[in-house]
């Protein structure tokens, strides 16, 4: 074989493996993957102004977008969202989850210059996260004691374990702020919050233009040796989903995380020159469907089942996530593999069965009258997120084929805060929740007894003393083994109440350009933007 | 009778008086109407995830909603007499600059597309009402039957498709080129290449409406016996039309230009959005959908007041062209 044929060989040989390894995973990387490079500007889409910048005391996504580039938490979470270390070069648990050890970074300094200590360590999780934080004040509940003992080193004890607890430790859930510019002030109204952040983070904020843009600035004493690479990040204030679409397309955004992402558009852009993209950028998130267990039909759990039978969820993956993800399989997110129990499967309990979904609701006393219907329902959804009107429709158009009549209402989140978990004036909803990386962060909400009302809590008025001893348990050991144990008893008893059920395990996906690498390093698509880097840039900073 | 400046001013002083009542209803009317519905800001500020009672009662508490709707309604009419349009829940700022930050954005907006609809309408109206059922006549008509037709939304993404995706002239979104952040001159050209788009969907309806009242008005007037005088005359038929035609038959075309002005506030929050254009109608929206009530509120007001404003305009340039129209 002479010369010319090895090289066409080889050619058609390092081909056939790029195109093997495009099709094999859920990923176009970038051009290059080499040393990362210095410079250029990454332009990235946000919803809506950040009410303000200060995450520690809200878990508002616009806040937590922007705050997560000027703060750290101790740990970030890996792409398999185990902890990593961030403002914490390591950690020590001690007495089986009762206390750990952080020791801080040596070259952490804050924005202004001052030097980051374990007293603002102390001072945020005291003074903010313990007090305001929506998620982190549960985990930090059961805190005795946070010590300083030296300037690198935090102590923190807790009376009781709390198994996700350096989960919850990221910036998204809990990042860190300086005490010296917070001590002696009222947390919630300083001006620090929302006019001249400073953090330890990757980059500064040098310019908010509301309703327009925020620029960052490269931090050049960020304390992860020679990071960020980009000399800008720019947040571009767009609201309108389709227009950040065409902005994307144009080249006038190089980044939409998944929460802007229209996924129908998946398809038609996947193979398009110029982008690149990734699925499951952040933790797992599922969209459910509720029963009111307190009026109406669905109190009776025989209606519930036949209505659960009566439910194509292959359709509603592919109508409402445009077959992003999988078909719920039990009460917990299958993406938990450890939590998971694959002998409860509603596709064995409850495969889609409109015949004899209808006979259940025979027995169940409710027969079909002279005009072909059973029973009336309602059914609320929030309008904004367009996956979950397109699960409802597909829901009501099943219950239809068994004689159930759905009036679907799709409305703005304030109002379905206010039909839905207010006044539980629903009979059936499609709600879209995130599991925060942790079944006891994100999906004990779900299940567990709650008379609070407040959003995002249980709305179903299903209560069941077994079950919350059983999430109890759950988030109260450290080994997994053992914390899945629970989990796996709790998933039969919900599976057979099913007063909530998985409807669909949706899988997020992000878009850039190509111009750039770098992306996904964390699970979740807030952070680590110090590793992202412009192909075109410098070698040095 | 030609005004003077006393009959003037108290016209105006007149008008200002009787402008008072109508925006103190205005205002309680919007917070009566707000207020009652269904909504949470305070859910808005703590994001998606059940916050703990004590936090929501903290910020009810700060932001003064867990006082009696009345009372937060006094509170409210207090600091307006003081010339304090309140604070942002979401935005953590005084309203008033909120609004000042944006308002230029929207004048710049709503400005091009008044006086494009404007001169643009009454232009291509006359040269219509000149010469009746010829081909440009036709076309006036297609152009306002599109132009009334089409919502600015749809619009608005088909220029963008077609225009700056499609064809890649203009930019998309925003006010200003980010990636290249120009200064000076660069910067002006750059506001002027990002205004096009939006200008040109909300000019759109107003453009047809005002073609299609110039055509009207000026056909009557043409038909008027002085036309006719001027024309025996032997004026030239351009003096004819434009001397002596067009300044009467602006009346109508005045009132409609007028009319255009609240109307183009309202229509310039779905521009903004679809353009991601930074002015007060993308705050108005970004408000309503966090249940910001003092933002929203004084952004009510502002247009309320722009529209009076317009209307006071509107009154006096009756005067101007005509003066037979008396202040009394």
């Amino acid at each position: 074989m002479n010369t010319k044929w090895i090289v066409v060989v080889r050619a058609c040989g390092v081909m056939a493996l790029a195109l093997l390894f495009g099709v094999c995973t859920p990923m176009r990387p970038g051009r290059a993957a080499d040393t990362p490079r210095y410079g250029g500007t990454l332009i990235k889409a946000l919803g809506a102004n950040p009410p303000m910048f200060n995450s520690a005391i809200t878990a508002d996504h616009m806040a937590v977008s922007a705050g997560c580039l000027l703060y750290n938490g101790l740990i970030f979470l890996d792409r398999e969202g185990n902890p990593k270390p961030e403002l914490a070069q390591a950690w020590e648990v001690k007495r089986g989850g009762l206390e750990f050890v952080f020791t801080l970074q040596p070259n952490a300094k804050w924005h202004d210059g001052k030097p980051f200590t374990s007293a603002d360590v102390k001072f945020t999780m005291e003074e903010m996260l313990a007090k305001y934080h929506p998620r982190a004040k549960a985990a930090l509940a059961d805190v005795t004691a946070i010590e300083t003992p030296d300037p690198r080193t935090v102590i923190i004890k807790f009376s009781k374990v709390f198994a996700p607890f350096l989960q919850v430790m990221s910036c998204a859930e809990a990042p860190i702020l300086p005490k010296h510019l917070y001590e002696g002030t009222d947390v919630l109204k300083n001006p620090h919050n929302t006019d001249t952040p400073v953090g330890t983070g990757p980059f500064k904020l040098t310019e908010f233009v509301r309703g327009d843009h925020l620029t960052f600035v490269r931090n050049p004493d960020f304390f992860l040796p020679g990071r960020p690479y980009l000399d800008r990040l720019i947040l571009k204030i767009i609201p309108d989903a389709s227009g950040r679409l065409l902005a994307f397309e144009k080249g006038e955004l190089d980044y939409i995380e998944t929460t802007y992402f229209p996924k129908q558009e998946h398809n038609r852009l996947k193979n398009k020159a110029g982008f690149q993209w990734k699925l499951d950028t952040t933790v797992p998130e599922e969209n459910y469907l509720m029963f009111n267990t307190e009026r109406g039909p669905a109190t009776d759990k025989r209606v519930r089942q036949a209505l659960m039978m009566a439910i194509d969820r292959k359709l509603v993956l592919e109508r409402a996530a445009f077959g992003l993800g999988g078909p719920g399989r039990n009460p917990i997110d299958s993406r938990f593999k450890w939590a998971f129990n694959p002998e409860v499967d509603y596709d064995k309990l409850y495969p889609y069965d409109p015949v004899r979904a209808g006979r259940l609701l025979d027995a169940a006393g409710f027969p079909k009258k002279a005009d072909g219907t059973r029973f009336s329902m309602s059914m609320v959804v929030m309008s904004e997120q367009p996956d979950l009107p397109a699960s409802a429709e597909v829901v009501r158009s099943n219950w239809k084929d068994v004689g159930v009549d759905v009036t679907l209402d799709a409305v703005e989140r304030q109002v379905m805060y206010q039909r839905v978990y207010t006044t539980r004036n629903y009979d059936a909803t499609v709600q879209s929740y995130t599991s925060a990386g942790d079944p006891a962060i994100g999906i004990h909400r779900v299940y567990k007894t709650d008379t609070s009302r407040n959003p995002w809590v249980n709305p179903t008025g299903y209560s069941n003393a077994t079950v919350d001893d059983l999430l109890l348990k759950a988030s109260g050991v450290v080994d997994l083994g053992e914390r899945g144990k629970f989990y796996k008893q709790a998933q039969k008893i919900l599976a057979e109440d099913i007063p909530t059920a998985v409807l669909i395990e949706k899988s997020s996906v992000d878009y850039a350009s190509d111009k750039f690498a770098g992306f996904w390093e964390s699970a979740t698509f807030f952070n680590k933007f110090d590793g992202v880097w412009w192909k075109a840039g410098r070698e040095k900073p | 009778m030609k005004p003077t400046s006393i009959t003037l001013s108290t016209f105006i002083l007149r008008r200002a008086a009787q402008a008072i009542p109508l925006l103190l209803g205005v205002v309680i009317v919007n917070f009566t109407i707000i207020h009652l519905a269904p909504g949470n800001p305070v859910q808005v500020l703590v994001g998606d995830f059940p916050a703990p009672p004590e936090v929501v009662q903290t910020l009810r508490h700060d932001f003064g909603l867990d006082r009696p709707l009345w009372d937060q309604l006094i509170i409210y009419l207090g600091k307006l007499l003081s010339g304090d349009l309140g604070y942002s829940f979401g935005n953590r700022q005084a309203v008033t600059r909120l609004i000042l930050e944006r308002l230029p954005a929207t004048v710049l907006l709503s400005g091009t597309a008044l006086l494009f609809a404007a001169v643009a309408g009454v232009a291509l109206g006359v040269l219509s009402s000149r010469r009746p059922n010829s081909a440009l006549d036709y076309f006036g008509s297609v152009f306002a039957l599109l132009g009334f037709s089409m919502p600015v939304f749809w619009l608005g993404q088909l220029l963008i498709i077609g225009v700056s995706l499609g064809l890649g002239w203009l930019p998309a979104q925003g006010m200003v080129s980010l990636r290249a952040d120009p200064s000076g001159w660069g910067r002006v050209l750059s506001i002027g290449q990002h205004l096009i788009l939006p200008a040109a969907t909300l000019v759109m309806g107003f453009l047809a409406m005002n073609s299609r009242v110039a055509r009207s008005s000026m056909l009557e007037v043409l038909r008027q016996d002085y036309v006719t005088v001027a024309r025996a005359k032997g004026l030239s038929e351009r003096r004819v039309v434009y001397r002596h035609a067009l300044r009467n038959a602006m009346i109508p075309i005045v009132t409609v230009v007028g009319f255009n002005l609240g109307f183009l506030l309202a229509g310039s929050a779905f521009v903004e959005t679809i353009f991601a254009w930074p002015g007060i109608g993308r705050l108005l929206y970004d408000s309503m959908a966090a249940r910001d009530y003092p933002v929203i509120m004084g952004i009510f007001l502002v247009v309320c007041t722009g529209i009076v404003l317009a209307n006071l305009l509107t009154d006096l340039a009756y005067a101007y062209l005509d003066p037979r129209v008396r202040y009394d």
